[in-house]
């Protein structure tokens, strides 16, 4: 149907896609994985218009088009959806997805038969989303079905999945997988990007692998274990993803006794000790996140919270960070960094009082410390001066962990550590982590990962609809038991989850 | 990347508010009758730096990402005040100087304290409180006149040894002690990131209210140096609705020009200082090309809008769209 030949791409110097060619079929899911730049996304974004290639061409039903733009793209019936959240919050469900393309009778835009339409397109996709609600008032996972629900309202025969289930649970994934199945049923070409190889594993017919921006391999997925994938895709053996876990366990240094945050979290208590991994699991919305933002001060909070054995209760981000406690948002692009300033700046930005002589900036000090966190992280840039949002996820992750780690804390609580992150990136964050218990820091990861809090913690925490559901160690640790304590029953669906998001 | 090159790249708004200033400056001169002499120069100064100050005043706000719609109440209420108090002999004048600049920054840490406790949007508070200061202006002088000291107005608005501006050099001094040490203190690195990303700064363990407070604190301080400069000027006080409106407006233009992003979190003072002597010069171009006065604000509007375009230029190379709203 959709055909790329030969295509490369350069930006300015930077060749970022070297002579890549793919074939979509009507009735196929093809599956495209590789590292962070390894140029998944220049390649989707030229195969749905966004970019014009430097070099090679795209083909239609075997003719060479060209598409201008992402418009005339759609026009052929080829859709991209996007892996940000692309809504106008502030309209309702059916409003976003008719915008610019509204029903219309005469001059008037005709509500009524776009909720109607909505609501049809909603069900098709088997979602309970009402079609009058705003926006705003949906969950991640919601909106991303939207979003979905509104790519697929035009007349489709290529639908691009770019990361679709960053956001989503299990349950929620294999919604979606019912969907894809039913595109795929009725002659849709899919392609479908993602970084959670068990899921491509499930999905997709076709695996195409991209290293660096040339082509590796493309093979029936029948043919690759997640575990080759992975191989393919860093090109060195990923035998030992995870690091050895460190003993673990010492003095606790946190002890939280029912804490409750107003409207998400309900009298959770736990025990954090020295030098241990501790996860939190659970479902999106399970209150995790909120669970620690009330800990740290970051919202209201009440119960009991010792720290070294001493009661203690943040009321500001400010007081918990000089307590030796620090907090790395999942949200580092709108939370963690300042996306329009250099390195620098951003490096130092949590700890400025240390880099200031009588509260005047000393900038070399600030150079050396950017030098040794380059070094000390792996940080990849070409030169200094790039602005954070000029980084790939996986550096913009790591120079958010360099800048909070000056703070030399004691307790690191990090939400959502690999979330776009590559493989290759993943595995150094782990092992920072590990390195970091085991000088006897006390770590808390939050992940909807499920394999990584097992690969990673000593303990997980799983928690359910703002209550501490329970706590599996040692050979409990499994996707089965974090999973029916996230859910509290084994739903049929959710078996087929597990079942889809584990490696065959 | 070459060190230079990096180095025109980090400053290239200020650059650019500079070349639009000297291209406008020199078709100015060119076409002035006497040319460039002492006394030429003087008279832009005594015009320009009164607008560039008031503009430095509205850049530090606009770098946490906010607005001072008050910087030219405040520089009218500093005026009126000054025609009151900066009299007589050295010690009076000098205790008058201390209470107007007092008065500036007074109403700058208001700003600053409904902005950040009463958690208003900044554009609306400075509405109102510039309206305030503008009224306690009008109860001070309700008709123009008052005095000032006048050694002293002759001095700033004179000549230094060698022909130079007295006024530029009150300019230079500002910069190095209020532009300077903020820019370099924690506070200021602080103010960047609030403008950049209050919501990381925040996560980050900025002390947002006191930086905010500070920033408009400043900005109030260096309006009312402004308006002390108007009075050696005019030799008077007047509470003049227009020249407050005028000024503010025209400082959030000189800011644009000088390559500051409204959005916050980039910019320089020393930008709108360039960019305030660019815009002051287009209003005397028309006077030396002998337009008739009834074209002159349509033909500064449209100079005002090609020299703000001009600033915007890196915007239009961004390829990607998407890059423009974020």
């Amino acid at each position: 149907m959709l055909q790329a030949d030969q295509i490369s791409k350069s930006f300015g110097p930077v060749k970022v896609l070297d002579g890549i060619s793919i074939a979509l079929e009507p009735g196929r899911v093809h599956a495209v994985i590789g590292e962070n730049g390894a140029g998944k996304s220049t390649l989707m974004r030229i195969l749905s218009g966004y970019l014009e290639p430097s070099g090679g061409g795209l083909l239609w039903e075997g003719a060479p088009i060209r598409f201008a733009s992402a418009f005339e793209a759609e026009r052929h019936g080829v859709v991209l959806i996007h892996q940000e959240i692309l809504l106008a919050d502030d309209l309702s469900v059916a409003q976003n997805l008719f915008l610019g393309r509204e029903i219309r009778r005469g001059l008037m835009v005709d509500d009524a038969a776009m909720d109607r339409r909505t609501r049809d397109v909603l069900a098709e996709l088997g979602t309970a989303i009402p079609a009058d609600s705003e926006v705003r008032r949906l969950s991640l996972a919601d909106r991303q079905f939207v979003q979905i629900a509104r790519a697929l309202l035009v007349p489709n025969k290529v639908v691009i999945f770019d990361e679709p289930t960053a956001v989503l649970t299990p349950v929620e994934t294999e919604k979606l997988f019912v969907v894809i199945r039913r595109l795929r049923e009725v002659g849709v070409a899919v392609l479908y990007v993602s970084h959670r190889l068990p899921e491509v594993k499930a999905i997709s017919d076709t695996v195409t692998v991209l290293r660096d921006g040339r082509h590796v391999t493309t093979a029936p997925t029948s043919d690759l274990d997640p575990i080759d994938m992975a191989r393919l895709m860093v090109g060195r053996d990923m035998a030992k993803l995870y690091p050895a876990r460190s003993a673990g366990g010492g003095a606790v240094v946190l002890a939280a006794e029912g804490i409750s945050v107003p409207g998400y979290v309900e009298d959770a208590s736990f025990k954090l000790r020295r030098g241990e991994i501790l996860g939190f699991g659970g479902l999106v919305g399970a209150g995790r996140t909120e669970l620690f933002e009330g800990i740290v001060g970051l919202r209201p909070s009440r119960g009991g919270l010792e720290l070294h054995g001493k009661p203690v209760h943040f009321t500001d981000v400010r007081a918990s960070m000089k307590a030796g406690i620090t907090y790395l948002s999942e949200d580092r692009k709108g939370k963690g960094l300042l996306l329009d300033e250099e390195l620098r700046e951003n490096l130092t930005l949590a700890a400025l009082d240390r880099f200031a002589r009588g509260g005047v900036m000393d900038v070399p000090a600030e150079e050396e410390a950017l030098d040794g966190a380059i070094s000390r992280f792996d940080i990849r840039v070409g030169r200094r001066n790039l602005l954070a949002r000029q980084l790939s996820g996986g550096n913009q992750q790591k120079l958010f962990l360099a800048k909070m780690m000056l703070l030399e804390p004691r307790i690191v609580i990090i939400d959502e550590p690999t979330r776009g992150v590559d493989i290759g990136t993943k595995q150094q964050i782990y092992s920072f982590l590990a390195n970091l218990a085991a000088q006897g820091v006390a770590v808390v990861v939050i992940s909807s990962e499920m394999q990584e809090l097992i690969g990673l913690c000593h303990r997980i925490l799983v928690m359910r609809g703002g209550r501490i559901a329970g706590e599996v160690s040692g050979d409990e640790m499994t996707e089965d038991e974090i999973v029916f304590l996230a859910t509290g029953v084994h739903e049929i669906g959710v078996e087929t989850a597990v079942e889809a998001a584990r490696p065959a | 990347m070459s060190r230079l090159r990096y180095q025109l790249l980090e400053h290239r708004g200020t650059l650019l508010a500079a070349a639009v200033f000297a291209a406008l400056f020199l078709v100015y001169i060119s076409n002035y009758a006497t040319g460039l002499n002492a006394a030429v120069a003087t008279t832009v100064a005594n015009k320009g730096v009164l607008l560039a100050i008031v503009a430095m005043a509205q850049t530090l706000p606009i770098l946490t990402a906010g607005l001072d719609l008050s910087v030219g109440m405040v520089f009218v209420l500093a005026n009126c005040l000054a025609s009151e108090l900066v009299v007589g002999g050295p010690l009076q004048t000098a205790f008058g100087i201390v209470v107007v600049l007092g008065a500036g920054l007074a109403c700058g840490l208001l700003n600053g304290l409904i902005i950040v406790y009463g958690r208003l949007q900044p554009i609306i508070t400075t509405l109102a409180t510039g309206a305030i200061y503008y009224g306690l202006a009008l109860w001070l002088r309700p008709v123009p006149g008052g005095d000032i000291n006048s050694d002293l107005a002759d001095a700033v608005t004179g000549q230094l040894p060698g022909g130079i501006p007295a006024m530029l050099a009150v300019l230079m001094a500002v910069v190095l002690l209020v532009w300077v040490p903020f820019r370099n203190s924690v506070t200021g690195r602080a103010a960047l990131a609030i403008g950049s990303s209050e919501t990381a700064a925040y996560m980050s363990g900025i002390p947002i209210a006191r930086v905010k407070i500070v920033t408009y604190a400043l900005s109030g301080l260096l309006a009312a140096i402004a308006g002390l400069l108007l009075t050696f000027v005019t030799y008077s006080g007047e509470a003049s609705s227009s020249i407050g409106g005028t000024y503010t407006l025209n400082s959030i233009a000189a800011v644009v020009i000088g390559g500051t992003s409204l959005m916050g979190g980039y910019g320089s003072a020393i930008g709108s200082i360039f960019g305030a002597f660019a815009l002051r010069t287009i209003g005397d171009l028309l006077f030396v090309l002998d337009l008739d006065p009834l074209w002159q604000p349509l033909f500064q509007g449209m100079i005002l809008l090609v020299a703000v375009s001009l600033s915007a230029l890196r915007l239009l190379k961004i390829r990607n769209r998407l890059d423009l709203f974020s």
